[in-house]
């Protein structure tokens, strides 16, 4: 894995319990040109203490530019849990969240951007489909503007 | 010409005597209507003795206060007839009357026959007056007396066949009572005595004949005894009807305490006055807290403003009240209670007071509310195990595809290998399987998915034109309709709806495509679309002479992937499925009568109102296991 820093410092977080679906996204975001640091979590337990620190205050990821992969379907919470305490830590509310799941009903996909979600992506069965999103995900990526927490 | 005067007693006394007998007849009238059939003649004829008989006693012993100065008497049988004549006159009047289903203008006719048997008695009376001399009447003062008689006997009819309170029948009797003497005197006005020998007996003009008094005092004590019998036996009647009227109420009070649930009395705007056991017992609320609209605070505040919205609704249309509201029982806890209150109308259509019964249902609405619920896990749990299927289906299709991205590799590798042809060729069908096999589940964990959100849906009901609404189906098939060489019928004038207009596109749509998708190629296809209300339901009725469905998959092609017949339509077997769903949602149910090679009709009945089940936005926390 290649980084370069002084370009695109930015790291990917991917909250994602199911290891083919990570292994997927992985590939198709390196077939997009991505390079950045993808740090994968299996639990929403070890994302929450990686994203908000050990203390919980979120201090951790301050000056952190981060972009956050959420899976909403996880062993021990839900996503929107998740989603929830990012959007209202101080710390972490600014980093670009997109919600990468199963679920595609109408009302889940309002409460994600109600609660302050910046994409939600629906993974297609269609595996066409599902490599495409992926990577125009990566190139959006590529692209976007993600800001230092402060 | 005599001159004549009366004696101020005896008019005192005759006009007592009409009001009396007035009242007396006024008070056995009413009793007319509520007899028993086989007592009624028997009020009837007491009412005719007294109002009669009275105004004839009034009549006479006007006669005998009239002193003309000379020496007179009367005679039997003449008196008799005219007495004979006012009894039956007010007695037919009375008996007419007074039967079951008698009108308004009957008052009007027998009180006209009435007041001329009156006049008669008068005059026959009259004409029982033996003096010398001759009597010549003025016509018009006559015919005034007979006017008189006649509408002061439609007056009496008229008060005596209606219910009034005491008072109004004392002044009813007052008024009638002056009404008679009045006739009397005006008729006795009419009259002008003459005598043969002028002046004569002048002397007489002062005095009254003792016989003549001996006889008003006679004919009065005779009246006054007959119309005291006549009281008391009302009076012996009222005590009866007491009575009976105190049995109903203590059989009223035991059906209270009979009843399974709540009886309580409201007054006319829903006021409780009076003990109300059966609530007290309920809700432990002491007399003084529930009197006037103490009992509300018993009620849940949640259901109160629809309570009393309601209420006042029922009140205006003056029909029975139905509702249904949470009581706060004497153990402090909250419990569901059907509501049941019918009016009380007094004689005037306002309404008397309420009488309501308050039933239980907590247990059954509990029963509703976990039958809901486990309908409701049913529902989530397709939808959850839908998407719990569709993850790893996302790591197959995508290994799958990596894999045969893989294939190039393999191929060049095995360039100069000799079973690399087969290798490549083995590998590109396993593959191929694999996809198709995904390509089906997926498309399966769909309908499942889509099923158990029609479960879930939230309607919007609406008033729909039916025939409108049907014929644009029709319309939107017409297409196919015309391919297959048929044609589709919906019938004029359907009954209106109320319910959610994508629900039954969705549901019609679907019958309709169906009913053309199968018909019989060797007959001219003819599809009919009717509806009939069905009490407070709809039934639509989607007829077609196709190829039928054979008895034994009659239940089966509403099943989800199931269908029947010849495998020779594209479907996926979703289609009654997901129809059966939507009716059940809302509130209505389907059924098939087919027979294979003739033809198939779909029934559907639906509730005519909105009263689909609308579980407006299930709360999005009931997904968070996605």
């Amino acid at each position: 894995m290649r980084r370069d820093p002084n370009v695109n410092p930015v790291s990917i977080v991917m909250i994602e319990d199911d290891e083919g679906h990570a292994r997927l996204i992985e590939r198709n975001i390196r077939r997009a040109g991505v390079n950045n640091e993808i740090i994968p979590f299996r639990d929403g337990t070890s994302a929450l203490a990686y994203l908000l620190g050990p203390d919980g205050t979120g201090e951790a990821s301050a000056k952190r530019p981060l972009l956050i992969l959420l899976d909403l379907n996880l062993p021990d919470m839900t996503g929107i849990d998740i989603l929830e305490k990012v959007k209202a830590n101080p710390h972490t509310r600014r980093s670009p969240v997109v919600v990468l799941t199963t679920t595609d009903d109408s009302r889940e996909v309002q409460r994600c951007y109600d609660l302050g979600a910046n994409v939600y992506i629906t993974k297609p069965v269609n595996y066409e489909g599902f490599s495409n999103a992926i990577r125009q995900l990566g190139l959006f990526f590529s692209v976007m503007q993600v800001p230092e927490n402060p | 010409m005599v001159h004549t005067g009366y004696n101020p007693a005896l008019v005192a006394l005759s006009v007592a005597i009409a009001i009396f007998a007035s009242y007396t007849a006024l008070d056995l009238g009413a009793r007319v209507h509520n007899a028993a059939p086989g007592r009624r003649i028997a009020w009837i004829g007491g009412a005719a003795l007294a109002m009669g008989g009275g105004i004839w006693s009034m009549h006479f012993i006007g006669m005998l206060a009239f002193e003309m100065g000379m020496p007179t008497s009367y005679e039997a049988g003449l008196t008799v007839l005219s007495l004979v004549i006012a009894i039956g006159a007010t007695g037919g009047a009375f008996a007419w009357v007074g039967r079951p289903g008698a009108k308004a203008q009957d008052i009007l006719v027998s009180g006209t026959l009435m007041g001329i048997g009156i006049a008669g008695m008068h005059f026959i009376g009259m004409t029982a007056l033996h003096m010398p001399g001759s009597v010549t009447y003025n016509l018009l003062l006559a015919a005034v007396s007979v006017l008189i008689a006649v509408t002061a006997a439609t007056v009496g009819l008229w008060l005596t066949f209606r219910n009034h309170g005491a008072w109004q029948k004392i002044i009813a009797a007052f008024v009638m009572g002056f009404a008679v003497s009045g006739m009397h005197y005006t008729g006795m006005a009419a009259a002008t005595f003459t005598t043969g020998e002028t002046g004569a007996h002048a002397s007489h003009v002062t005095g009254l004949a003792p016989s003549q008094q001996n006889l008003a005092l006679f004919v009065g004590a005779a009246i006054f005894l007959t119309l005291f019998l006549a009281m008391l036996a009302s009076s012996i009647d009222q005590q009866r009807v007491q009575r009976e009227l105190s049995n109903s109420e203590a059989r009223f009070r035991a059906a209270i305490q009979a009843v399974r649930g709540v009886l309580w009395t409201n007054d006319a705007e829903g006021r409780m006055v009076g003990e109300q056991p059966g609530w007290s017992a309920i809700t432990g609320q002491s007399f003084e807290e529930y009197q006037g609209f103490g009992w509300a605070n018993a009620v849940h505040p949640d259901d109160s403003r629809s309570s009393v919205d309601a209420w006042n609704e029922t009140v205006r249309e003056k029909r029975t009240f139905v509702h249904e509201h949470r009581v706060r029982v004497s153990d402090g806890t909250w419990r569901h209670f059907a509501i049941r209150a019918v009016p009380v109308l007094a004689p005037d259509g306002s309404i008397r007071e309420w009488v309501g019964v308050h039933t239980d249902i907590t247990e059954q609405r509990e029963a509703e509310a976990e039958l809901r619920e486990s309908n409701e896990e049913i529902q989530r749990y397709a939808y959850i195990v839908s998407h719990d299927l569709r993850a790893p289906l996302v790591n197959v299709m995508g290994f799958t595809s990596e894999l045969d991205a893989t294939r190039e590799d393999i191929r060049s590798a095995l360039k100069s290998h000799p079973d690399a042809e087969r290798i490549d060729a083995d590998l590109g069908e396993a593959l191929g399987f694999i996809s198709a096999a995904v390509t089906r589940m997926e498309s399966l964990i769909a309908a499942i998915l889509k099923l158990s959100r029609e479960g879930r849906r939230s309607f919007r009901p609406e008033p729909l034109d039916l025939d409108a609404l049907l014929q644009r189906l029709a319309d939107a098939q017409r297409h196919q309709t015309d391919a297959a060489g048929a044609e589709v019928v919906v019938a004029r004038d359907l009954p209106r709806i109320t319910a959610d207009r994508l629900a039954l596109e969705q549901i019609f749509g679907n019958l309709l495509d169906n009913a053309v998708k199968y018909l019989d190629p060797t007959r001219a296809g003819r599809i009919t679309v009717t509806a009939a209300a069905v009490g407070p339901r709809i039934r639509i009725d989607v007829a077609d002479n196709g190829r039928g469905i054979a008895e034994r998959d009659h239940s089966r092609v509403f099943e989800l992937f199931r269908r029947s017949g010849a495998q020779d339509r594209p479907g996926e077997g979703i289609g009654l499925a997901h129809v059966k769903a939507l009716v059940r949602s809302l509130g209505g149910r389907i059924d098939v009568a087919s027979k294979l090679g003739e033809g198939t009709t779909f029934s559907v009945t639906l509730p005519r109102g909105s009263a689909t089940a609308v579980y407006e936005g299930v709360p999005a926390t009931s997904l968070a296991a996605e």
